[in-house]
C-alpha cells in the first residue's frame, strides 16, 4: 500500500508539476531517509497542486491537510513497481469485467449530458474538497482509516434533494396563495369567478368554435388555388386560427424587437413553457415547428391544423427519429420559401421561472439562430403546462377561464456560432441570452430527465471522484483510467520504473481543477 | 398513517411537531414536497418515486439513504417516517441521533453491527469499480481493526462506531438547511 505516495517521494521538491522533468530527475534521486521522505512527499504534492490550474482559494487549506496526512504517518512503505505489462493486464481485466470502459468511451448521447454532468460533478467534488480540507479531527490524521463520515457530503446532498431539488423545481406549477380573504375583496373575487366561468368562458368557447369552423371551411378552398400561391394562403389560415386561439384567452402579448428579414439558414429558438408558445408566436408570423409528436387533441391539431406548415414531428425518445430529424432540419432551412423553422431546444415545457439545458441539435446546423425569449406574466394565470397533472384541454380550459394571458416576447439579435465554439457552448450562450432578457434562471439540467432515468455514467463519475479521494487518503494508486490516453503516461513512468506523481495527477484532475472540468483529462477525451 | 387525505389534520401536525421538532410551516412545506414526490398518490413513497429525483438517482449513496428511510423494508415510506429521518438533519438535533443515522447507513443487514461485509457493500456502492478488490479489502480491514476497540469481535457495535466519531463535528456534517 501507499504506493503512490512513496513514488512521489522519489521526486525532488518542486518538480512534480512537469511529468517529463519529474521522470528525468527522479531517476537520479535516491530515496531520502524516512523522516524527510514525508516532507518531500508533502512538498512535491503541494507543488503539483499549486502548479495545476487550481484556484488559489483552496490551496492554503489543501496544504495544511496534506501536512496532516504526512505528519501522522511517517513510515511509508515502498511498494511494488508497476510495469507496463501489469498495467495492461489490469486495464484488460477492467474492460472485460465491468464493461465500464465501454460506457466511458462510447460517444452516443454522451455529449448532450456533459454540461450537467460537469456542473454536478463540480458540486460534489467541491463538497469533497471542502470536506477534505476542513478535516481537523484525529481520525483523519490516521491515514490507514476510512473516515466513516467521508460519505457525509453524499448523504447531505441526498437529503437536501429530498427536501428540494434543482430539477423538479423547474417543473413545479406556481403555488397560489389566496390573498382575497377580506370582507370586500372576497365578494368581488366571487363575482369575478362567476363572470369568468359563466360569461367570459362561453363567449370565448363560441368564438373558438366559430374560428375552427371558419378554418375548416376555408382551408379546403385553398386547395383550389394554384400550388405556388396555395401555401401562402394556408399559412394565413393557420395564422388566423392562432389569432382566434389567442383571443380565446384574451392574450395580451407585447412583441419587442424585430426579427431579421427572411433568409435561408435561419432557425428561431425559444424557451418553452406550454404548447401555447406556438400560438403566441404563430399569431405574429407563421413558422414550421419542430417538436414532439403528441397524442389526443394535440395530435389532431398537429396533423390537420398545422399540416400545411411543413412541420417536423418526431418522438423525442426515439434516437432514430432524432437522427433523421437533423437531416430534415438541414434540408428545410436551405429553402427560404419555407416558413421559418421554430424549435424549442429545451425539449420539454418548463415553468417559465427556469430554463433547462438547450439540446444542441439546433445549434449543430451552422445556421443563424434567432433567439426568442418568452416571459409570461403570472398575475392572472400560470401559463405553464404541467403535463403530469393536466391534459392539454384542461390546460386550455384553465387559460380560457382566466382574465387574460399576459406575455412579453422578445426577438433577440441573431447569433451565429463562433469559430472557437462547440455546438454545446453555442447552445448555452444563446440560452444565457434568453435567460437574461426574460429574467429566467438558467439551470444545467437536461429536461429529458423528466421522462427518462439518468444515465449510469453520472453515478459512475461520482463514484470515481469518491474513489480518488479515498485512495488518495490511503496513499494508493487509482485504478488505471479506462481510456487509451493513459498509455503514453504509463510508458513514460515505466522508463524510471515508478508511477511517479500519479496520485497528484489524479487529484489535480479529479478535484483540484477549478475550470469546471472535474473528470481527469483522459476521461474527458474519451467522452 | 397509510393513505392520507390531502391535508394534515391539526392533531397530526402537532404530533409531528412534537416528535420531529419541525415548525408547522416546515412540516407543511415538507408535506407539500412529499405529495409532489408521491406521484401515484398512495400516501407512501417507494424507491422508484425516490429515484425519480434525478439528482438522487445520480447519488451513489441513494440505495442506503432510501434504506434508512424505509425502516420496515416494505418499499414504502409514509410521511411520518419521511419526516422523522429528515429531522435528523436539523442543525440542532442531538449528536447521538446523527451518529445513529450514520450507523444505520453502514449497517446494511440491519443486525446492529457494522461487519466487514456491511462496510464492503457500502464502500463498493461509493467507489463502484474504481477501487480494486484488494485495495478495498485493505481499507476495510484496517478500518475495522482500528475501530474494533472494545470487544475485538471483528465487527463494530454501535458504541465502537460512536467511539470512532467521538471527535467528529457531527452537526456540521449531517445538517442541512430546511
Amino acid at each position: 500500500m501507499s504506493r503512490g505516495a512513496s513514488s512521489a517521494t522519489l521526486l525532488p521538491p518542486g518538480d512534480a508539476s512537469d511529468s517529463a522533468s519529474s521522470v528525468s530527475s527522479s531517476s537520479s534521486t535516491t530515496t531520502p531517509p524516512a523522516s524527510t521522505t514525508t516532507n518531500t512527499n508533502t512538498n512535491t504534492t503541494m507543488t503539483a497542486l499549486v502548479d495545476a490550474p487550481a484556484g488559489g482559494l483552496y490551496i492554503p487549506r489543501v496544504e495544511s491537510s496534506l501536512h496532516q496526512f504526512a505528519d501522522s504517518e511517517p513510515q511509508l512503505v515502498v511498494s511494488e513497481v508497476r510495469t507496463p505489462s501489469n498495467f495492461v493486464e489490469e486495464k484488460m481485466a477492467k474492460n472485460s469485467s465491468w464493461g465500464i470502459g465501454d460506457a466511458f468511451s462510447r460517444p452516443t448521447a454522451a455529449e448532450e449530458k456533459d454540461a450537467i454532468q460537469r456542473k454536478y460533478e463540480e458540486l460534489i467534488s467541491e463538497e469533497f474538497r471542502l470536506q477534505l480540507t476542513r478535516e481537523n479531527n484525529p481520525s483523519y490524521k490516521r491515514k490507514t482509516q476510512f473516515g466513516f463520515l467521508d460519505l457525509a457530503p453524499l448523504a447531505r446532498n441526498a437529503v437536501q434533494c429530498l427536501v428540494q431539488d434543482d430539477f423538479t423545481k423547474c417543473f413545479e406549477s406556481a403555488r397560489r396563495d389566496p390573498w382575497n380573504w377580506n370582507f370586500y375583496l372576497f365578494p368581488i373575487y366571487y363575482l369575478g369567478v362567476f363572470f369568468r366561468y359563466f360569461i367570459l368562458f362561453p363567449i370565448r368557447l363560441i368564438c373558438l368554435i366559430m374560428g375552427f369552423v371558419l378554418f375548416a371551411l376555408v382551408m379546403p378552398l385553398t386547395f383550389l388555388l394554384p400550388e405556388a400561391r396555395r401555401s401562402r394562403y394556408q399559412q394565413k389560415c393557420v395564422q388566423l386560427l392562432a389569432t382566434v386561439f389567442a383571443m380565446s384567452w384574451t392574450a395580451v402579448i407585447r412583441y419587442h424587437g424585430t426579427p431579421p428579414p427572411r433568409r435561408a439558414n435561419q432557425i428561431f429558438v425559444a424557451n418553452h413553457t406550454s404548447l401555447i408558445d406556438v400560438i403566441v408566436l404563430m399569431q405574429e408570423r407563421p413558422y414550421s415547428i419542430v417538436g414532439q409528436q403528441h397524442v389526443g387533441v394535440v395530435a389532431f391539431c398537429q396533423k390537420y391544423v398545422l399540416g400545411s406548415m411543413r412541420n417536423l414531428w418526431f418522438d423525442r425518445m426515439a434516437a432514430k427519429d432524432r437522427a433523421t430529424v437533423a437531416s430534415h432540419l438541414h434540408e428545410h432551412i436551405q429553402d427560404p420559401t419555407n416558413p421559418p423553422l421554430l424549435l424549442f431546444p429545451e425539449g420539454t415545457c418548463v415553468n417559465n421561472e427556469y430554463v433547462v439545458m438547450f439540446k444542441r441539435g439546433a445549434f449543430d446546423l451552422n445556421a443563424t439562430v434567432i433567439p426568442i425569449a418568452i416571459k409570461y406574466n403570472k398575475i392572472f394565470v400560470d401559463a405553464f403546462w404541467n403535463s403530469r397533472i393536466q391534459s392539454f384541454p384542461q390546460h386550455l380550459f384553465r387559460l380560457m377561464t382566466s382574465w387574460c394571458v399576459v406575455a412579453d416576447v422578445w426577438f433577440l439579435e441573431p447569433q451565429t456560432k463562433l469559430p472557437t465554439e462547440s455546438s454545446t457552448q453555442f447552445a448555452s450562450r444563446v440560452k444565457e441570452l434568453i435567460c437574461k432578457q426574460a429574467g429566467l434562471v438558467s439551470v444545467a439540467w437536461d429536461g429529458y430527465l423528466k421522462h427518462v432515468k439518468p444515465n449510469v455514467r453520472d453515478k459512475e463519475a461520482r463514484q470515481k471522484i469518491f474513489a480518488h479521494n479515498l485512495l488518495f487518503r490511503f496513499g494508493m494508486n487509482p485504478k488505471p483510467a479506462p481510456a487509451a490516453a493513459v498509455a503514453p503516461k504509463a510508458q513514460a513512468t515505466a522508463a524510471t520504473s515508478s508511477s511517479s506523481s500519479r496520485p497528484a495527477d489524479a487529484h489535480t484532475g479529479a478535484w483540484m481543477s477549478t475550470d469546471g472540468d472535474v473528470l481527469p483529462a483522459e476521461d474527458k477525451k474519451s467522452l | 398513517m397509510g393513505a392520507k387525505p390531502s391535508t394534515l389534520s391539526p392533531e397530526e401536525l402537532s404530533e409531528l411537531q412534537e416528535t420531529t421538532g419541525f415548525t408547522p410551516n416546515q412540516i407543511k412545506r415538507l408535506y407539500h414536497r412529499f405529495k409532489n414526490l408521491d406521484k401515484d398518490n398512495t400516501g407512501t413513497l417507494n424507491s422508484d418515486e425516490f429515484l425519480a429525483i434525478p439528482e438522487l438517482a445520480m447519488n451513489p449513496l441513494a440505495p442506503r439513504i432510501i434504506a434508512v428511510f424505509d425502516i420496515e423494508k416494505a418499499d414504502m415510506v409514509n410521511f411520518g417516517q419521511f419526516l422523522r429521518v429528515l429531522s435528523v438533519f436539523q442543525a440542532d438535533r442531538s449528536r447521538e441521533d446523527k451518529v445513529r443515522f450514520a450507523f444505520r447507513l453502514y449497517d446494511v443487514d440491519n443486525d446492529g453491527f457494522v461487519s466487514p461485509a456491511d462496510l464492503h457493500e457500502v464502500l463498493k456502492m461509493l467507489v463502484g469499480v474504481h477501487v480494486s478488490e484488494d485495495q478495498l479489502r485493505q481499507i476495510i480491514d484496517s478500518t475495522i481493526q482500528e475501530a474494533d476497540t472494545i470487544d475485538h469481535d471483528g465487527k463494530l457495535s454501535f458504541p465502537e462506531f460512536a467511539e470512532v466519531l467521538k471527535t467528529t463535528d457531527m452537526a456540521s456534517k449531517l445538517s442541512i438547511a430546511f
